[in-house]
């Protein structure tokens, strides 16, 4: 037994010292220290010895593995040195071009709505969508703009040649995502209404900074006891994480029908950090409207405004856009060119 | 609308040291917006922005009077100066001219005579302050009504007292097809029932609150003048203004009812210009015909509601002082539950309900003095459809699938429907489109965004794009889709269609058919292709879809699902025949010139869509992994050959098509049983099995 071990030792330790490569040392790592290896084998047959020698040849064949284990592993560092001075003089070229999976873009305006609907749905608004061809009812009349009256005139309306319905009128493209307004009401059937409705909207009117199809987002919030502090506050929220906590926001005064009191959101310029310059309005740029809702506007939508108040702004996807990004686009009807020169900037 | 308004005008209503810079701020704040603020000279000009309700604030006595109001809020000293006019005395004479007015064209009517005016150029004050409010100075009496309609917010007309034959003034409602030309020249043909002046002869001598006409105003020689200020329906002034498209300064304030009480004030202070500034003298008294209307009715608020919309209590003597200065009067307010507020003449239109009270306490008070807080409150039951979630899921797995999103124009030309076979009959016209480009809502994607390639192609050479949008299509045409919103107008289905472009198109439709199965994949779409029956590409398109001639003959194919059974209803866009109450037909893939298309109803798809996730056992016992190559027959359908193999044995796992080589296909088969180990004996059995059943 003492010899065969001896025996081992000698070719074992022999064959790592001159082993030439990392995979020969593999093969003989199995052949002494694998499952059915030499040192296995030597251990299998340790019954087979006088019970007072036992003891000492079991420490013989650990003392042998314990030393085949660091030949195994000297000659396996000597190997990767000689491997690696080796590689060392090929040539690699790290600065070849990239193999780059190919990737598409999505539209400015997709990624516009989803940061914009994602900044609301942390406040509990959800994101809905309501019919872009629509009932003169929902776009103007529940929104307390009766026939003839003058703040139609604002929107620039395109008519749909269908015949118009006998209760909800003339068919129109909505020039604004306020239609979804009366119908959110209408589907929850009662408060609380927190919704977020991103849609498409048309007006007649094509220059550098309109395009006849563009989107906006519309919230309109329906609870007990909502008052302005309220409405600043989910604005607020809005301006900070889309623009900025750097950007300040103020409330200006102004009118719409369907609200009451109605106000201009401005947040501060970013170009001259609301100092006043050419491109602001004294230091500030106006973001959209928005107001307390006007209580005939509730009543439309079946909800009793002395019980329940309510706020709502409807602003523009691609001003948010541009007024975020910088993105300088000289025409905003770029966006609707569909040149893929423009669209894989983005 | 837009107005110019001089410091050093602004400060004769206002008495206040505040400095230009700090009025425009806080007017911003609480009034009206100051878009800009220039010094001018020694002067400085505030450019304002009118909202349509606050027509008071167009003249600079309205502005100075909320500018107290504001500046007193903010701790600013200002005093409002009031102007102070009073009615001519010792004229004797009745007005020589017979004004017949319609009160339900205009609410007011005032006329004076004045003789013996001094013509000339107005005096370099009045020409200053007239220009740094962007009117042309053109001479003393055209002058003086502009210099009343600024300072007093009222607009005011003057008629050439000699140039009328007939003494008498009709105000009437125009007729179709009359004619008038304006004193700048300009020619119009009116469309009827606009306000017009005849003067007794049929002949019309004025636009009253639009334009004066050529045949009546004054001239160089004009020595008397009938002085006149109308209060017009404001209804007609805003449709005259629109069809003719004329646009003054008068206009713009007359089509948002100016107040009729203020009409006096004008005509009063103009008559004192007419004095002082052109030597004139009152020929005759005031002809005053004025229907008043009752007194605005008073409007409660509860001061809980106050609270609401504020966010805290504001005590009463806040809540009148605020109110006061503006031209309410609060009454009842010892209640303390209810103030009883009392509307000013010139606010009757704007101030009706309790919430404009509320913005007049609220705006005054400051918006930037309220506390903001963000409340999330109960939560909202979200929408049945979930459609925002697969959109968003789609576009992404196409983006990083290579495919660029457009955004093509919902509005469409008829040239382009019919070159790609649509009939714009069928399709939903706009009757009144900006130009030609855009007469039609789009019944499909598929016109824009070959479109879209075709402008592409000569800027990259490969091109995969796509849109995920709506298509508009007639109540008739098709049945109300799956979570339609009740009472559309028309239905608006969303489409998912791309388009894949390459120099090399051998594997096109393929890559294009390889896009499909990954979204299926995606949205866990998992009775689809490759496992038979539940869904398959049909070779065979619906002929009727007017794309179908646009396509290759051959290179196309519907893409049909089964329908689960509980989608299995009546849809109108079914796939007909024998099939259709378990075939479901949504789409089509097909070449389109040197391009693959690929059209999806998107509302159909994603019926078919799941969120659901379960397992199953990873296999315990290793596959047998073989290749089998296999001779078939010219013109042989691979799919159902596959289909073949893969039915062949329950042992079956997978098939691949490796290699194909003419008539020689190399298909790669795992072969797995769950409960153990393969035989090579038992895997040989299959592929005899798999022989005989293709019969080589």
């Amino acid at each position: 037994m003492e010899n065969k071990i001896q025996f081992i030792r000698n070719t074992a330790i022999r064959d790592i010292y001159h082993s030439p490569s990392l995979e020969h040392l593999e093969v003989l790592r199995v052949s002494y220290l694998g499952r059915k290896g030499g040192i296995n084998e030597l251990l299998s047959q340790i019954n087979k010895i006088d019970i007072d020698k036992r003891r000492e040849i079991g420490v013989q064949i650990n003392q042998l593995k314990t030393e085949i284990e660091e030949a195994l592993v000297n000659r396996g560092k000597e190997l990767k040195g000689e491997e690696f001075k080796k590689q060392k003089k090929e040539f690699f070229d790290v600065t070849a071009p990239a193999i780059k999976p190919s990737l598409g873009h999505l539209h400015l305006i997709t990624q516009a709505i989803e940061d914009i609907s994602e900044i609301f749905k942390r406040i509990g608004f959800n994101l809905v969508s309501y019919p872009e061809v629509e009932y003169d009812w929902y776009v103007f009349e529940s929104l307390n703009m009766p026939k003839e009256h003058a703040a139609r005139d604002e929107w620039e309306t395109f008519f749909v040649d269908m015949p118009a319905d006998n209760k909800l009128g003339e068919v129109v493209l909505t020039p604004h995502t306020s239609n979804g307004q009366v119908r959110e009401m209408e589907r929850l059937g009662k408060p609380p209404v927190r919704m977020i409705n991103i849609g498409k909207c048309y007006r007649r009117q094509s220059d550098i900074s309109h395009s006849s199809m563009f989107h906006q987002f519309e919230g309109l919030a329906v609870d007990k006891g909502l008052g302005i502090g309220d409405l600043k506050g989910v604005m607020e929220f809005f301006v900070h994480e889309y623009f900025g906590p750097e950007r300040q926001m103020r409330l200006r005064p102004f009118h719409f029908q369907f609200t009451e009191p109605s106000f201009e959101i401005d947040i501060t310029c970013d170009v001259c950090k609301g100092k006043g310059c050419r491109l602001c309005k004294e230091g500030w740029l106006e973001l959209g409207g928005s107001g307390m809702t006007h209580p005939n506007v509730l009543k439309n939508g079946g909800i009793d405004p002395k019980k329940y108040s309510a706020f709502a702004f409807g602003w523009g996807v691609e001003r948010v856009l541009m007024m975020r990004e910088g993105i300088n686009i000289p025409d905003l009807r770029m966006l609707y060119s569909n040149d893929v020169r423009f669209l894989e900037q983005f | 609308m837009n107005i110019l308004v001089p410091h050093s005008w602004l400060t004769e209503y206002v008495k206040t040291d505040a400095k230009p810079r700090e009025i425009a701020r806080l007017l911003s704040l609480h009034s009206a917006s100051v878009e800009r603020v220039e010094q001018r000279g020694d002067d400085w000009i505030y450019d304002i922005e009118v909202t349509t309700n606050r027509i008071d604030m167009a003249g600079v006595i309205g502005l100075a009077r909320e500018v107290a109001a504001v500046l007193n809020q903010n701790g600013i000293a200002a005093e409002y100066k009031e102007l102070l006019v009073s009615e001519p005395e010792n004229v004797s004479e009745s007005l020589p001219i017979t004004i017949k007015n319609d009160p339900k064209l205009c609410r007011r009517v005032l006329g004076v005579v004045i003789d013996n005016i001094e013509m000339g150029k107005s005096p370099q004050w009045m020409r200053q302050r007239l220009e740094k409010s962007g009117v042309r100075s053109l001479n003393t009496i055209v002058d003086i009504t502009n210099y009343v309609m600024l300072e007093t917010g009222h607009p005011t007309h003057v008629f050439d007292y000699d140039r009328i034959k007939t003494n008498t003034l009709l105000i009437r409602p125009s007729k179709k097809g009359e004619k008038i030309t304006t004193f700048e020249g300009k020619g119009y043909t009116l469309s009827g029932d606009d306000i017009a002046i005849d003067d007794g002869t049929g002949e019309i001598i004025d636009l009253p609150g639009i334009a004066g006409t050529k045949n009546s105003v004054v001239t160089n020689d004009t020595k008397r003048i009938l002085f006149f200020t109308e209060n017009n329906d404001a209804h007609r002034i805003r449709r005259t203004c629109m069809t003719l498209g004329i646009h003054t300064y008068a206009s713009n304030i007359n089509k948002n009812r100016p107040d009729p009480e203020t009409a006096k004030i004008a005509m009063l202070r103009g008559i004192q210009l007419y004095r002082e500034v052109a030597k004139g003298t009152v020929a005759s008294r005031i002809d005053d015909q004025y229907e008043k209307s009752d007194d605005p009715k008073p409007v409660t608020v509860s001061s809980e509601k106050i609270k609401t919309y504020m966010g805290k209590q504001l005590p009463t003597q806040q809540i009148v002082s605020i109110l006061t200065p503006l031209g309410f009067a609060v009454t009842d307010e010892l209640t303390n539950k209810h103030y009883t507020v009392t509307i000013p003449s010139w606010r009757r239109a704007d101030v009706t309900i309790e919430e404009d009270i509320i913005e007049e306490v609220t705006r005054i008070y400051g918006y930037h003095n309220i506390q903001s807080r963000v409340k999330i409150g109960e939560p909202v039951p979200q929408s049945s459809n979930t459609k925002q979630y697969w959109m968003t899921k789609v576009k992404h797995a196409l983006k990083y699938g290579g495919f660029t999103e457009l955004y093509t124009s919902s509005l469409v030309s008829s040239e382009l429907l019919s070159t790609y076979g649509f009939d714009r009959k069928k399709c939903i016209k706009i009757k009144n489109p900006l130009s030609e480009e855009g007469e039609y809502l789009r019944p499909s994607l598929i016109p824009g965004i070959v479109q879209a390639l075709v402008e592409n192609k000569n800027r990259k050479e490969e091109l995969r794009l796509f849109e995920l949008s709506r298509v508009y299509l007639e109540n008739n045409v098709v049945a109300p889709s799956h979570g339609a919103i009740r009472n559309q107008p028309v239905q608006e289905p969303t489409m998912l269609t791309f388009v894949i472009h390459e120099p090399d198109t051998k594997q096109s439709f393929y890559k294009a058919k390889g896009i499909v199965e990954s979204l299926f994949d995606e949205l866990r779409i998992t009775n689809y292709l490759p496992r038979r029956q539940a869904g398959e590409l049909r070779v065979e398109i619906d002929e009727s879809c007017p794309i179908a001639n646009q396509l290759h003959p051959i290179r196309r194919a519907s893409i049909t699902m089964k329908q689960p059974a509980r989608n299995a209803s009546r849809n109108m866009r079914d796939a007909g025949g024998s099939n259709s109450e378990t075939m479901q037909t949504i789409g089509l893939i097909g070449q389109i010139n040197d391009s693959i298309l690929v059209d999806i109803d998107f509302d159909m798809l994603i019926r078919y869509a799941s969120t659901k996730k379960s397992y199953t056992p990873i296999p315990e016992h290793p596959p047998v992994i073989e290749d089998m190559t296999l001779t078939i027959k010219p013109s042989t359908h691979i799919g159902p050959v596959m289909d073949t193999i893969k039915t062949a044995s329950t042992l079956v796992k997978e098939v691949t098509l490796t290699s194909q080589y003419e008539d020689k296909l190399t298909f790669r088969i795992t072969f797995q049983d769950p409960k153990k180990n393969l035989s090579d004996k038992e895997v040989g059995e299959i592929k005899e099995l798999i022989k005989a059943k293709l019969q080589i």
